[in-house]
């Protein structure tokens, strides 16, 4: 076993937990809520939940065990933790909703993107699938662009030059909302100092980033698969409703998600 | 400028046909990468005459698969949305290699051919028939079955099964268009399989639903048969009818599969089935989600990727032909706000070049997408407000009359033939007509459009101005001083039947309650002797509209019901009442007459009642034998239009006053006309009662009812709202009743078509 999947695993075992509890919080939280908007004008004064009677509701709420699964599948597969999805697929024997290996191949595109290897990520997206950059003109500028920032970044001024000419004008004639961004990584070659360069954030690590994970967001759409796990949504809904009750009752809030430790009711 | 860089493509070309293989797949992996996302690399290697060689690399078995899949791959992306390079390639003789590379057996090779031939029928001027020939179609059908997963190879030789169904439901998609086709489709076991890719077994692969549901609206659109067969089948899902799957589809939570699974409820609602139950789905649950989908276009428009600006684009289109002809629809679409939504729409889509009429404008990629979106947003607001004029009046208040007004100079055809969808619309109202449309300044593009250069647009045009030439509009007067006559009448040598049919159609109007100058200008147009040839055309609809102009021609005086007697000629004018007449009697005899037979009968009629307005010598003219025989056979007509039209000719051919009144009553009472008139008394039609009952005091002693009649009399001649016809459509002042069937007949041609 890789220390990666040892890692993996453990995430897995502890988001079972996680996730439940969270979503057990959910439930109760927009049960008071709802209980509580149809006594809204009997009851002005603010509720107090004491801490051993949530935990005792909590105790009481029940979670499918399936649709869990569901939600670790998701964070699995979409983050790209192959590995861990083929072993809880196995434990759980809940089929992944992709074919694993397609993670492996995004995972794979990902990393080629981050070490600032473009050219090799565009052939092996294209092996993927023909139709993503072929439909996809903003994104396939800004790889374009990414590989101007490389060549400028290994200060292949002669190569950037001819490169922009050949392949970036003609994207900015096709679509002219492009210019901006275009004329932005140009203007990195009038500064002998990237330091001082007013667009040197252009060159830093968080650029390829920003373009992988705009490639990684596109193959995804073209598998149907969600941009973002749901645990985000997840976790927003959390916020959301905690202050909605907030405002009607005092009760145990999370406040760390990390730990989602439960923080002793306000008196 | 780069001719430094295309050597280095001319190079790769001229590698795909060396000897050493390793060099072949470098070379054309180099090109395929080169090119995707590319459009100018796509139009280089094109220049470079690439295509011969792909279509050769497929055609011949000495190449590996590999090289067969990266060639189609290549084919495809040049073809992507090109309709350039679609044609040159199908010139080239892709389709059939293609079609024969689809017979392979690696999923892979299928997959990326099949992809290559939606690509090139994205075109509607590439013809398909040759993939009906069955060693193909059943072919290709079989690919709907999902296979195995196939879990061996790399990952650009796996493939996903789904995937293989997903552009196998593209690609009958694109060849389901006439009747024809789609029957030939359906005959393989089609329904089925696209059924079952629609159930939850796929939730997790919504693309493979979402292509089998556009396959599905394309096998059903104007289908009756293949709807109720769709409809029937059997689902294995747990919703269990097709029908609730496709509602529960409708609310996915993505708006491509929404629009889909509307789309094909649509196209199943507007097949002519009735089922009372998909009606009140429709209004309750498909219509209201589709207004949702009314979006203006998004202004970031960065991330969005050309699929949901697609179906952006699509959504007016299909809730115009939801709504076109259902007036609940109609009510409820205005209800749910649709009209200040799709106005919305279209305000968005204003830019500077509205302002100077598109002198100089040139297209790039997000206005091609405003294009798209503003021709579908007034093709619905057309649909919308085609009968209510409540529903105009709200469509005025928007103020997109100046931006309906400016489309009509886009150089799009689409747009303009949209604009002027919408102005045709609109000019139903008299109070538009009278008003906003007048200061919209709308006539000045209108009349331009008579000539454009597209037929269809041509159609619409002309079938707008009919409406806006009625008598009491302003805009009658511009038509006539700016050449709008030689204009029209140049339209009634069409070779289109459309096209002949609206400009006659706007002649009659014109000439409707005309001065006699008016009428011998168009005359003076468009001759007699043509006039002739249109009375007795090949279209039913052409004639009846024809034999209108004549009614309207020879009305209201002596002067004018003279000119159109001689102008014809009396043998010829009375062959043309006998020979209509005795037409009518014949086919209205026959098993199965339509209406198209009624309304010539009933336009020979009225005329017949016009020339008999006139004096002594123009009636003596036309009671001949035949024609009274005729008039006779027709008092018992089932259509009370035609009994009330026959009791007018007898009203007018019996004035107590007139010179010649008691040798004509004889006549008539000899043929037993008085004794078939008393037969109407018990009419269950009020007119005919009230008429039957005066017809019948002409024949009664003549000094009793002396007094009365002329009192009566000048009502006869001067009645024009029923001696001569107007034709604004489904106005309330003006509803009657057969002219609104013509009008949807009319309206019906030019409906949308959501494939589009």
């Amino acid at each position: 076993m890789t220390i990666e999947l040892i890692i993996n695993l453990f995430y897995y075992y502890y988001f079972i937990l996680y996730y439940h509890f969270l979503i057990i919080i959910i439930i109760i939280i927009i049960k008071i809520l709802y209980f509580k908007s149809r006594f809204k004008k009997k009851a002005p004064s603010k509720k107090v939940i004491a801490k051993e009677k949530w935990e005792s509701k909590l105790a009481n709420v029940s979670v499918d065990k399936k649709d869990l699964n569901k939600l670790i599948m998701n964070y699995l597969v979409i983050e790209g933790y192959k590995d861990a999805a083929e072993k809880f697929s196995q434990e759980s024997g809940l089929q992944p909703s992709v074919d694993l290996l397609y993670i492996e191949e995004r995972m794979n595109i990902r990393n080629t993107i981050q070490s600032g290897n473009i050219d090799e990520a565009i052939e092996k997206v294209n092996d993927l699938d023909p139709e993503i950059l072929d439909n996809n003109p903003v994104l396939y500028f800004h790889l374009q662009q990414q590989k101007l920032i490389e060549y400028i970044k290994q200060n292949k001024i002669v190569e950037a030059i001819e490169f922009a000419q050949e392949e970036l004008a003609p994207r900015g004639e096709e679509n002219p909302e492009f210019l901006e961004d275009l004329e932005q990584t140009m203007a990195l070659l009038a500064f002998d100092d990237n330091d001082k360069s007013p667009v040197k954030s252009l060159l830093e690590h968080s650029q390829r980033q920003k373009t992988a994970s705009e490639l990684n967001a596109a193959i995804l759409t073209s598998q149907c698969q969600d941009r973002d796990p749901r645990l985000l949504s997840l976790l927003k809904l959390l916020s959301w409703s905690q202050d909605q009750l907030n405002e009607k009752a005092s009760f145990p809030n999370i406040k760390n998600y990390v730990t989602a430790k439960l923080e002793p009711t306000n008196k | 400028m780069l001719a430094g860089h295309e050597e280095k493509y001319k190079q790769a070309v001229n590698m795909l046909s060396s000897g050493n293989q390793e060099e072949q797949i470098k070379a054309i992996r180099f090109i395929k990468n080169s090119i995707i996302g590319n459009i100018t690399k796509k139009k280089l290697y094109m220049n470079l005459n690439i295509s011969p060689i792909l279509i050769k690399i497929l055609s011949e078995d000495t190449y590996s698969n590999d090289m067969k899949i990266q060639s189609s791959v290549i084919i495809g992306s040049i073809a992507n949305g090109n309709e350039k390079n679609i044609k040159k390639l199908v010139e080239d003789g892709a389709i059939k290699p293609l079609l024969d590379t689809c017979n392979t057996e690696d999923p892979k090779l299928y997959e990326s051919a099949a992809r290559a031939l939606k690509s090139l029928l994205e075109s509607d001027k590439t013809t398909h028939e040759i993939l009906f020939e069955e060693k193909y179609l059943e072919n290709i059908i079989s690919h709907l079955k999902p296979c195995d997963f196939n879990l061996y190879g790399n990952i650009a030789m796996r493939n996903n099964p789904y995937r293989i169904s997903e552009v196998t439901a593209q690609l009958i998609s694109k060849i389901s268009i006439s009747p024809e086709e789609q029957n030939k489709i359906v005959q393989h076991e089609t329904i089925p399989l696209l059924l079952n890719l629609i159930t939850s077994k796929y939730d997790f692969y919504p693309k493979v639903q979402e292509a089998a549901l556009e396959a599905l609206s394309c096998i059903c659109k104007g289908n009756k048969d293949i709807c109720m067969n769709v409809l029937e089948a059997p689902l294995e899902d747990e919703s269990k009818s097709t029908s609730k799957r496709l509602l529960k589809l409708v609310h996915s939570k993505r708006p491509e599969m929404k629009l889909l699974s509307i789309t094909c409820l649509t196209n199943i609602f507007r097949s002519g089935i009735t089922n009372e139950e998909l009606k009140k789905e429709v209004l309750l649950i498909v219509l209201p989600v589709l207004i949702k989908l009314l979006n203006p276009p998004s202004s970031s428009t960065s991330l969005q990727s050309t699929q949901s600006f697609s179906s952006q684009e699509r959504a007016p289109m299909i809730f115009s032909y939801l709504i076109a002809e259902d007036k609940d629809l109609q009510k409820a679409a205005m209800e749910g706000d649709a009209i200040s939504k799709l106005a919305n729409i279209i305000k968005m889509t204003k830019t500077s070049d509205d302002d100077n009429n598109y002198v100089n404008y040139i297209p790039t990629n997000s206005s091609l997408h405003n294009e798209r979106l503003r021709e579908s947003s007034l093709f619905a607001v057309a649909s919308i407000c085609a009968y209510e004029e409540e529903y105009r009046k709200n469509v005025i208040e928007t103020k997109i009359l100046p931006i309906i007004v400016s489309s009509m100079y886009h150089p799009n055809y689409g747009i303009r033939m949209a604009a002027c969808h919408c102005t045709k619309s609109l000019s139903r109202s008299v109070k538009t007509l009278r008003t906003s449309l007048v200061d919209s300044g709308v006539i000045n593009p209108l009349l331009k459009l008579l000539s454009d250069p597209d037929i269809q647009v041509q159609t619409v045009a002309c079938a707008a101005l009919c409406n806006v030439v009625l008598d009491f509009s302003p805009m009658k007067k511009f038509v006539l001083e700016n050449d709008g006559v030689p204009r029209l009448v140049s339209l009634v040598h069409s070779m289109d039947s459309n096209l002949r049919l609206n400009a006659i159609w706007a002649l009659k109007n014109i000439v409707f309650n005309a001065e006699s100058n008016i009428k011998d200008q168009i005359i003076k147009e468009l001759g007699w002797e043509q006039l002739y040839l249109l009375i007795n055309d090949e279209e039913l609809d052409i004639q009846e509209q024809a034999i209108n102009l004549l009614r309207n021609l020879a009305c209201t005086n002596e002067y004018d019901i003279e000119e159109t007697i001689n102008g014809l000629g009396e043998t010829r004018i009375i062959n043309i009442f006998e020979n209509k007449l005795q037409w009518g009697i014949q086919n209205t005899n026959m098993i199965n007459p339509t209406p198209k037979v009624d309304n010539i009968i009933i336009q020979t009629i009225w005329s017949l009642v016009n020339i008999y307005a006139g004096n002594e010598k123009h009636k003596k003219l036309l009671i001949t034998d035949n024609i009274l025989n005729s008039l006779f056979q027709l008092i018992t007509h089932k259509n009370e239009i035609i009994r009330l039209a026959v009791i007018w000719c007898c009203i007018n051919l019996t004035n107590p006053d007139d010179v010649g009144t008691p040798e004509r009553k004889k006549k008539l009472i000899s043929l037993q006309f008085p004794n078939a008139f008393k037969m109407l008394k018990n009419d269950p039609k009020i007119d005919v009662r009230n008429k039957v009952r005066e017809v019948l005091k002409h024949f009664e002693e003549p000094s009793e009812i002396k007094s009365y009649n002329s009192l009566l009399m000048p009502l006869n001649r001067s009645n024009e709202s029923l001696l001569s016809d107007l034709s604004l459509h489904n106005n309330n002042q003006y509803d009657d009743e057969d002219d609104e069937d013509e009008d949807e007949d009319l309206f019906d041609e030019y409906l949308p078509d959501s494939n589009y």
